[in-house]
């Protein structure tokens, strides 16, 4: 056996390497994606999208018909924006809304999936706050009879 | 320093191609990965931000971009070590580094004897197998770099014996080709890269 080795043994040997790649020792570290999960979706972002804006709406004590009044924006726009993670916001939407509540129109493009993200981090950053908020906003009395009210019809159909 | 003759694959033609075995790591392989290895690498990094993923999702160490010129200078000439690298048209494709002299067996039945470990084996972006990454150019390189291992091994009189800590996304390539893995550690790299080992036996199928 020497160093040295023939095209014959190249081509036998070439099957194994077919589908990964060899790396040893943490010198070699090369960027490794587990799976999808690590790729942002735009439901996600959109999510968050949704979130600001109905949060930012409700921080002003503003109903859907008052902002959309403010913002010239169709009341219906509003609503999917809000409740619809699939839909597609127009961009003078984007536009309206970033003047209305004082924020970026690039990153609330970004976080409404119109635009690639420049600062990823920040995006994610920005789902993360989105998932807490949902997470910890206790249940208004009315929600809460609402809530109760919905239950209610689910055990009875489960019946 | 010795050159010996090796053939990796053409990816793309799917024939072999005649590539030269350099038995160092010279400044010309750190030249290449400093400047076109990296300029591929940051060709990806660009297109994986483009889709969303950042660095914290990659499992990937921040600081490695900066600080591996450093670890590699720092053994290079070190007693007990030596380093291995494949150039195909005038390029560096895969570098090797081993540790001949502070590692034993850990596989019962070979327990504490010596062995080569291979402590750095990597190829160049352009050959990698990832979602990301362009359609690899050369097949092959780590074959001819773990066969080199082995070979080394019984130069040495450790009839073969190799080991190695494996990235997390190239266990399938060490299990192909016969080593066994003996799983993580958690005080051995974080617990993140499993420990491999090849036995005398195993080895004859890259003869």
């Amino acid at each position: 056996m020497t160093y040295s080795t023939t095209a014959d043994w190249a081509l036998a040997r070439a099957a194994l390497d077919e589908t990964s790649t060899p790396g040893a020792g943490p010198l070699s570290a090369r960027p490794h994606v587990p799976g999808e999960a690590f790729w942002l979706r735009g439901e996600e972002t959109r999510l968050a999208f949704a979130r600001f804006v109905n949060m930012a709406r409700r921080q002003r004590g503003w109903s859907i018909e008052k902002l959309a009044d403010d913002a010239d924006i169709e009341v219906g726009e509003l609503m999917s924006i809000e409740q619809d993670a699939h839909h597609e916001p127009e961009l003078r939407t984007i536009w309206r809304l970033s003047e209305v509540f004082d924020v970026s129109q690039a990153r609330l493009m970004e976080l409404a999936g119109l635009a690639s993200p420049k600062d990823t981090q920040a995006i994610e950053e920005a789902v993360r706050y989105a998932a807490r908020s949902t997470a910890i906003t206790a249940l208004t009395i009315e929600e809460q009879a609402a809530f109760d009210g919905l239950v209610s019809v689910l055990r009875d159909k489960a019946k | 320093m010795t050159s010996y003759s090796v053939f990796i694959i053409d990816a793309s033609l799917r024939q072999p191609v005649e590539a030269e075995l350099l038995d160092t790591i010279g400044e010309r392989q750190l030249l290449d990965w400093q400047f076109q290895w990296r300029r591929t690498l940051e060709t990806y990094l660009r297109r994986l931000a483009e889709n969303g993923v950042t660095r914290q999702g990659l499992n990937w160490p921040q600081s490695w971009h900066w600080d591996w010129r450093a670890k590699v200078d720092e053994v290079r000439g070190l007693l007990g070590h030596t380093g291995y690298s494949v150039i195909c048209r005038d390029v560096t494709q895969g570098m090797m580094r081993l540790d001949l002299a502070s590692r034993t067996a850990r596989l019962d039945e070979q327990a504490g004897k010596p062995l080569v470990y291979i402590d750095y084996l990597e190829i160049a972006p352009w050959n990698w197998h990832e979602s990301y990454a362009d359609p690899p150019l050369y097949r092959g390189i780590g074959q001819v770099l773990i066969r080199t291992a082995i070979q080394r091994s019984f130069d040495e009189g450790f009839h073969g014996r190799v080991g190695l800590h494996s990235l997390p996304q190239a266990v399938t390539f060490y299990e192909h080709c016969g080593f066994t893995n003996l799983g993580t550690n958690p005080n051995e790299y974080r617990g993140l890269l499993p420990y491999f080992e090849i036995t005398t036996e195993h080895t004859r199928t890259f003869l």
